[in-house]
């Protein structure tokens, strides 16, 4: 039963994601190459428990883990950036706006 | 000299009429850049005789400081002083701020609280911001004697040379970092800051002083 919830919300994410390919093309990529990770271990679980061996971490949980801490840091530092030139446009818009709408003075005295 | 005066406000509909009166007795080109507030403050700086531009929404100082100075220059100053709205600062310091400027000595012209005084302020935040400032100077090469103080003055050369791009406190650093690396002559002279219950509960929390310089270096790298 779990397996079939665990696939269901992989299908559906994966789904999601190639409904964004146009978009974000890397983002796409990456969610369906990690969506088709998780169903494969779902399906396979001693498959990650053959990878945590071949790379010396011990347990398939851990090597899990792992992947997915790193993974989550990635996608987290995609954000950031993502979000920082997201910054960048609206200052630059709103920059730009304040300027153009500036409101002088009915009279100004220059030193 | 033209002499032009940015005053960045954020929700300073209480402070701006007292600091805006105060200003323009000695200064004739003040520019009020009211960074998306929520309250009156852009009536408040309309009533008086300034220019007003607003921030659709809420930016930040650094960000409210890089409009003011790209109008001032627009204007042709040939002098920008940025000012506090918020009543920590006195009209009659700029004037030993733009003298080395106007002279044509220095190209940038920082107040220090520390040089000067500062009234009334709490003995934790002055040692943290010397901590702060210590540790600032010594990293990045700079020499200053106060790093947080919000009352500079800045030859026409110098503003054309900066572009902050952090729009939150972290650009007080930043000012004087593109200062430095521009390699622009810069002094910081004496000035007085006034604390007051408004001043503390507006301003900057303590608790932000270091967060202010690690959030500098992780916006640098």
């Amino acid at each position: 039963m779990i397996r079939f919830i665990l696939i269901t919300i992989f299908g559906c994410i994966m789904l999601y994601a190639l409904t964004q390919r146009r978009r974000d093309a890397w983002f796409s990529l990456g969610v369906l190459a990690l969506g088709t990770v998780g169903i494969l271990l779902t399906l396979h679980p001693e498959w990650a428990t053959a990878m945590a061996n071949w790379v010396g971490v011990g347990r398939g949980t851990d090597f899990v883990l792992y992947g997915w801490i790193m993974g989550t840091c990635i996608y987290a530092l995609h954000l950031h950036s993502a979000h920082r030139r997201l910054e960048a446009q609206i200052t630059a818009l709103t920059r730009r706006l304040a300027l153009d709408e500036a409101e002088e003075p009915m009279r100004v005295e220059k030193d | 000299m033209r002499v032009w005066i940015v005053i960045p406000a954020y929700n300073e509909a209480r402070q701006l009429a007292e600091t805006l009166r105060g200003l323009l007795t000695h200064y004739a080109n003040v520019i009020v850049v009211d960074d998306g507030s929520a309250d009156e403050t852009l009536a408040v700086a309309q009533s008086f005789p300034v220019h007003c531009l607003r921030h659709a929404c809420n930016l930040g100082q650094g960000a409210a400081l890089q409009t003011g100075i790209a109008y001032a220059l627009r204007q042709k100053a040939d002098i920008v002083v940025t000012f506090d709205a918020d009543g920590q600062h006195r009209p009659d310091d700029i004037a030993r701020l733009i003298q080395p400027i106007v002279s044509g000595e220095y190209d940038a012209a920082f107040g220090s609280r520390f040089l000067g005084s500062a009234e009334g302020i709490p003995a934790l935040r002055q040692w943290v911001v010397r901590l702060s400032t210590g540790l600032f100077c010594l990293l990045h090469g700079v020499r200053i004697s106060d790093a947080n103080c919000g009352l500079r003055a800045f030859s026409r050369h110098a503003a054309q040379q900066l572009n902050i791009h952090m729009n939150r406190m972290a650009h007080t650093l930043e000012i004087i970092q593109q200062v430095h690396d521009a390699k622009l002559r810069y002094t910081d002279l004496p000035v007085t800051i006034r604390y007051t219950d408004y001043s503390l509960r507006k301003g900057q929390k303590l608790r932000h002083a270091f967060g202010l310089y690690m959030g500098y270096l992780l916006r640098r790298l």
